[in-house]
């Protein structure tokens, strides 16, 4: 379950480190027909965004056209990742979902406190959790204009 | 204590400089037994001291009229010449007064509060030695470490059961999720091969799901609300009811409820949590009067006995006066899951959010005729 490095990366980056998520995210959006590249924890979705470490040899400028980024994260949490994210000029811009499992108010204050674009708990009901990721991949792929691409 | 003693010294006792006794003086200084009451000479040798003194210090007359009080400190205390430093204080301002260890002739330390008042001639405010008043605080000090123990171990619980409901708000949710989705794939990518009552046994299955999920979900909400702080303020108790019901009719608008709420009824609480109230109570007036002809729910509040009773009635199923009790424990149903549903946490968290603001919670009901719920909110919630 490791991102492909091709020259164009799939649009949408899954920070996600249980497998059972990892499964049922993917083929969800693959459902839409949607591709997914998945780190699986925080230290690689830094290393992937910032083509660093076992990326490195992925072109830094093509980042996907949205993160979903969980919280609870094996190394660095999803807030840690947010806020590295947040303070390089590569990756302000790069849109952020927190999708996660918590409905904790302190998260959800925290995360829109450390630069995420929106906040979506994972919902239990699968036919809400296909029509949730539905929503996401259509919002952020089709009606969200993108952040101009950094050649 | 110390301006009686003080005005008994000036008059009796201290007129008698040599330190013999004046007899009333020492009848009623004597059987004083709680504090024990020295008088010091100048220089601050024991002079005379009463019964209490006695009992405390542990000391006979004989052994101590005519040492330096010094003896009554510790070492540390010595060598650092605090004895000395009270008596100046007291020379400057009067009277002084301190906390800190003392030691008894045995050598044991007891937790004392000390007055000493130093004693002038009236007329010509020339010294004539000082009062001292030691009251002996170990059992308030031991209780009040104690005390402080126990607000630490119950801050170290809260912190835990934080965490804990965090874990479980997190952990508990994943595995229901992966439960419900790949039953639903199964349905969507093996539905074909799948027959009637395995289809059945999934559909079971994603039922169970949600259903723990709710439970999850409730079991937080209840938890949430015995953590932080209230915050009393002034709450449109009408407004809130009303919006309420607005929403619970949104939900089910073919169901025809009369909904009957007194208006400008406002109380003084949590506005969070007394919103909860009225819907935990609200909701179950609508649940419970689902199968019920001509449906009314009423909200409103009256004086009784000199208190505000905020009271959530209806005319629905009702419920049985002898398992009353078993009404506001968590996870307590009196109906089966496929009368109503429900997880059974919505009283529980009526019960704890009102007692949290001083109050108290009430249910009257009879079956197939309704149920009324009645709730106070503490001296300040009127």
């Amino acid at each position: 379950m490791v991102a492909e490095v091709t020259s164009e990366p799939p649009p949408i980056l899954l920070v996600e480190d249980n497998p059972d998520d990892v499964l049922l995210t993917r083929r969800a959006l693959a459902r839409q027909g949607l591709e997914t590249a998945v780190v699986k924890d925080g230290i690689e979705a830094l290393d992937f965004l910032f083509a660093e470490g076992r990326f490195a040899d992925r072109a830094a400028s093509r980042l996907p056209r949205f993160v979903l980024l969980d919280l609870k994260l094996p190394k660095v949490a999803g807030l840690e990742v947010l806020r590295r994210l947040r303070s390089d000029a590569r990756t302000r811009g790069l849109p952020v979902v927190v999708f996660t499992s918590s409905g904790e108010e302190r998260d959800l204050v925290e995360a829109f406190e450390r630069g995420a674009n929106s906040y979506v708990r994972k919902p239990i009901d699968s036919i809400q959790f296909g029509s949730v990721l539905r929503d996401l991949g259509h919002y952020w792929l089709t009606v969200n204009e993108a952040t101009p691409e950094r050649a | 204590m110390t301006p009686l003693a003080r005005s008994n010294l000036r008059e009796r006792s201290l007129a008698d400089r040599a330190g013999t006794s004046a007899e009333p003086f020492r009848l009623l200084v004597d059987q004083i037994k709680d504090y024990a009451i020295f008088l010091l000479t100048p220089d601050g040798r024991v002079a005379t001291w009463n019964e209490g003194a006695r009992r405390l210090k542990g000391y006979e007359d004989t052994e101590i009229i005519g040492r330096h009080f010094q003896q009554f400190y510790t070492e540390v205390d010595r060598e650092a010449g605090l004895p000395g430093r009270l008596l100046a204080a007291a020379i400057a301002d009067g009277r002084v007064e301190s906390e800190g260890w003392r030691v008894r002739k045995d050598g044991t330390r007891f937790w004392a509060d000390v007055v000493i008042t130093a004693i002038r001639a009236e007329r010509t405010q020339e010294l004539l030695g000082f009062a001292k008043i030691t009251r002996d605080l170990s059992e308030r000090k031991a209780s009040e470490s104690q005390r402080e123990h126990l607000v630490l171990e119950l801050q170290a619980a809260n912190r835990e059961l934080e965490s804990f409901a965090y874990s479980v708000s997190h952990d508990l949710r994943a595995p229901l999720r992966a439960i419900d989705g790949f039953s639903q794939a199964l349905l969507e990518d093996y539905g074909a091969i799948i027959e009637g009552e395995g289809q059945e046994y999934l559909h079971r299955l994603r039922a169970a799901t949600q259903r723990m999920g709710q439970l999850i979900d409730d079991m937080l909400r209840l938890s949430r609300v015995t953590r932080g702080p209230i915050l009393r303020e002034r709450v449109d108790l009408s407004a809130v009811a009303a919006e309420i019901a607005a929403q619970l009719q949104a939900a089910d608008p073919a169901r025809p409820v009369q909904w009957t709420i007194q208006p400008n009824v406002t109380a003084k609480g949590d506005s969070r949590l007394l919103r909860l109230v009225l819907e935990n109570l609200l909701g179950n007036a609508f649940k419970f009067t689902s199968r019920t002809e001509g449906a009314a729910i009423s909200f409103w509040s009256e004086r009784r006995d000199g208190e505000r009773v905020f009271s959530v009635q209806d005319n629905g199923a009702g419920f049985d006066m002898t398992y009353a009790d078993q009404l506001f424990g968590a996870f307590q149903r009196l109906h089966g899951p496929t009368e109503f549903e429900g997880t059974g946490v919505g009283l529980a968290t009526v019960l704890r959010i009102v007692s949290r603001h001083g109050g108290r919670v009430e249910a009257v009901g009879e079956v197939d005729k309704g149920a009324t719920f009645s709730f106070t909110l503490g001296r300040d919630g009127g």
